[in-house]
């Protein structure tokens, strides 16, 4: 009965409506002048528009993944100098520790040297995240078309990319190395990884207006920092759970979706200045 | 992909001659709805020419991802809003009647016409949106900016409103 | 070309920072005017799209700037009151930054980064970093970075602040250039910035637009309340605390010449003067001390 009324309410409302005036007696005649006068228009508006076409220049504009692509010397450069430099300095601290002598390190250290990468490629990208706010370019950026969601987006996805290529190397390592799987490798990779990434974003989104952008990092750092000392803890006194595949796929599966909403608010937030960052000028 | 896909994705190209025959695609759809929110045939007319105009001025510039009609209606809206505003002192001619209901083939019809027209605003929008300009609830949503669940409610209400006043008159 | 503020307010819980302003734009130098904390800069950021009113809406030509988004950012260029740079950029470095930002493809923005610095006479500095320019020079910069996408609205905040008064008026010369076919909307508590180039000026206080009109239009407000004295110099603190005083200038004799504003003559032998900008805004805002110069 709904469906049919739903038709015949269509029926009824598209009926084509056309000028009309009404007679001396009352009823409605057509207005032949009038019909005339739409077809008229019609064509005017039609012509304006190809007026329109022949003189406008039309701005060409750039789209996301060329922006994206165009972003990389701004920011590529320096973070992947400074992942490349902690990636380094933990290698070689390593080396120096046990003595130069590679065999010495066994497939049981695999797991939270990975961890420990982990956490701490993301404690050398919160800087970059928030140098927006760090170093004022904020409101300009917001300003412009591409606007300050989509430059995080553009970070975040360049991080990805650029944490996939160190996960790929330590993949391949560990599995020359030391026979470790693919799956426990990303477990033990991917999971503290997303632990610290949505930690820190959460610890963004709460911590507001302009003045805390070196505090927000300060905090984000320190959040890092315990999540280390924990993985640590962890792996020191309960080994066998730490090296868990089922407990790490369902930490990675738990957390997974708390991290992409996370992100998710986050962008959206940054599309315009905060109250509390506006009230305190 | 449909063919006013292939023209956006032309006119996203730089190939602007598109645009001529997208207008006139919706030409007709677009003056209908600026019939009824205009206080007269003149007013409406240059609504058409203005939202169109206007759409062309800032579409290209505007994330398309499948909006362009929410776009077009949503300019449609403000500029009758617009225009009625600032014609709100112009006489209306008591001779003319832009509504030929004689045109509709059934009494139903007719009806139905009268029905939808002593709806509260807030229903009517949404059924002639719905019915008339045939727009899907995201791009109601869109154009009255109103949460989707607002949206669906209103029309449920509307919808019920008419069924009860059509068996009331059966 | 027609820029729209409707019933704009903007609540914060503890203070109503713009207060339901409506006011249209059109092509031209507009002044916004008032003290530091009047609403000037949370009312730009409204306009410029980055903040969310409580109230109202901004629209371009017909439509909110809402619907626009992107489209509108496109044809809108910002300074804002405070900015800073990323360490280590070079202005042509920065410049090539805001020109992505902004969508403009490569080639554009090498043209458009060449024309803007060869127009604010910053051409010979476009490798130097941008932490080693002065004041004003920085000011420019952020110029040319609004100008980028041949911006259709302008809008610039507080944008002489910290400049010598030199770098002022090469800024002023700049914009009455730039403000060709454009909507310019520029705001300042430095009264002299706009009273030269501004076609229209708007008065901000507590929140509110309390006057708009052309600079001689509202100067007519303090028509009559403007006055000229010659007084002893030990006399200056006696009258300052019956009506404030515009200016003083010294006189050879020993005596100066004060510039005050009163319904009627508090001084003997006062003479009545034309009113300028300068008045006006000491008349709106008595609290407000030390005039730039």
């Amino acid at each position: 009965m709904k469906g049919k009324m739903c038709e015949e309410l269509k029926a009824a409302l598209k009926i084509e409506v056309v000028p009309c005036e009404k007679n001396v007696d009352g009823f409605c005649r057509h207005n032949e002048e009038g019909e005339r006068h739409r077809t008229e228009r019609k064509e005017q508006l039609l012509s304006l528009v190809r007026n329109m076409q022949s003189m406008k220049r039309q701005k060409k504009r750039i789209g996301f993944s060329e922006f994206v692509l165009r972003h990389i010397p701004f920011m590529g450069k320096d973070l992947w100098l400074t992942q490349g430099v902690i990636a380094f300095s933990m290698f070689g601290i390593l080396y120096l520790t046990i003595n130069r002598d590679l065999q010495a390190l066994c497939i049981r250290h695999i797991p939270i040297l990975l961890g420990l990468l982990a956490i701490m490629l993301v404690m050398a990208s919160i800087p970059l995240m928030l140098s927006s706010y760090h170093y004022k370019m904020y409101e300009i950026e917001l300003a412009t078309r591409i606007s300050l969601p989509r430059l995080l987006a553009a970070k975040m996805i360049l991080l990805a990319l650029e944490y996939m290529a160190v996960f790929a190397v330590s993949v391949g390592l560990s599995m020359s190395m030391a026979d470790v799987s693919a799956v426990s490798v990303t477990l033990y990779f991917v999971s503290p990884l997303l632990v610290a990434c949505t930690g820190c974003v959460q610890i963004i989104r709460h911590m507001d207006g302009w003045e805390e952008a070196a505090q927000k990092v300060g905090v984000c750092e320190g959040y890092c920092v315990c999540l280390a000392a924990l993985l640590i803890l962890l792996y020191r006194m309960k080994p066998v759970l730490y090296g868990n595949d089922m407990l790490g796929t369902g930490i990675t599966i738990g957390i997974l979706p708390m991290f992409l909403q996370s992100v998710r608010m986050w962008l959206k937030e940054s599309g315009e200045v905060s109250d509390k960052a506006s009230a305190e000028i | 992909m449909t063919r006013e896909n292939e023209l956006l994705h032309r006119i996203k190209q730089g190939d602007t001659s598109c645009w001529e025959e997208l207008v006139s695609m919706y030409y007709e759809d677009i003056l209908r709805y600026c019939i009824y929110h205009s206080p007269d045939m003149e007013t409406a007319q240059d609504a058409v020419q203005e939202t169109f105009l206007k759409v062309i001025r800032f579409f290209p510039q505007y994330r398309n991802r499948g909006k362009f009609r929410g776009f077009l209606y949503k300019v449609a809206s403000n500029t009758c809003t617009d225009l009625w505003r600032k014609r709100k002192n112009v006489e209306i001619s008591e001779d003319m009647e832009f509504l030929e209901t004689g045109f509709a083939k059934l009494e139903a019809q007719v009806n139905f016409q009268y029905m939808v027209r002593n709806l509260s605003e807030e229903l009517r929008e949404i059924v002639y949106l719905k019915f008339a300009q045939e727009l899907t609830l995201k791009e109601i949503a869109m154009v009255t900016e109103l949460p989707m669940r607002t949206v669906q409610s209103r029309l449920r209400r509307a919808l019920k409103l008419l069924k009860n006043e059509m068996e009331g008159k059966v | 070309m027609e820029l729209e503020i409707c019933g704009i307010t903007k609540q914060y819980k503890d203070k109503r920072a713009v207060d339901d302003i409506t006011l249209t734009l059109t092509p031209g130098v507009w002044g916004l005017l008032g003290a530091n904390g009047a609403g000037k800069t949370t009312l730009m950021r409204i306009i410029a799209g980055i903040q969310r009113p409580t109230a109202g809406c901004i629209r371009y030509d017909g439509i909110e700037i809402d619907t626009l988004k992107e489209a509108y950012r496109d044809i809108f260029g910002y300074l804002p009151q405070e900015f800073g740079f990323y360490p280590g950029f070079s202005v042509q470095d920065y410049l090539e930054y805001i020109a992505a930002l902004k969508g403009l493809t490569k080639a554009e923005a090498k043209e458009r980064i060449g024309i803007l610095l060869e127009r604010v006479s910053l051409s010979k500095v476009r490798n130097k970093k941008i932490s080693k320019l002065s004041g004003g020079m920085k000011r420019r910069v952020g110029i040319v970075q609004a100008l980028l996408n041949e911006p259709e609205v302008l809008v610039l905040d507080e944008p002489t602040s910290g400049l010598d008064p030199g770098e002022r008026v090469k800024f002023r010369n700049l914009l009455s250039e730039f403000a060709h076919d454009r909507i310019v909307l520029i705001s300042t508590h430095i009264v002299s910035d706009i009273e030269y180039i501004a076609t229209c000026n708007a008065i901000m206080k507590e929140g509110k637009i309390i006057a708009t009109g052309k600079t001689e239009e509202l100067v007519q407000i303090v028509a009559g309340k403007v006055w000229s004295a010659s007084i002893d110099g030990r006399d200056l603190g006696v009258y300052e605390n019956q009506a404030p005083v515009v200016n003083v200038y010294n006189e050879e004799n020993g005596n100066v010449r004060v510039r005050y504003l009163a319904d009627r003559a508090v001084v003997p032998g006062s003479v009545s003067q034309e009113p300028r900008m300068e008045d006006l805004y000491l008349w709106l805002f008595p609290e407000s001390t030390g005039k730039e110069a």
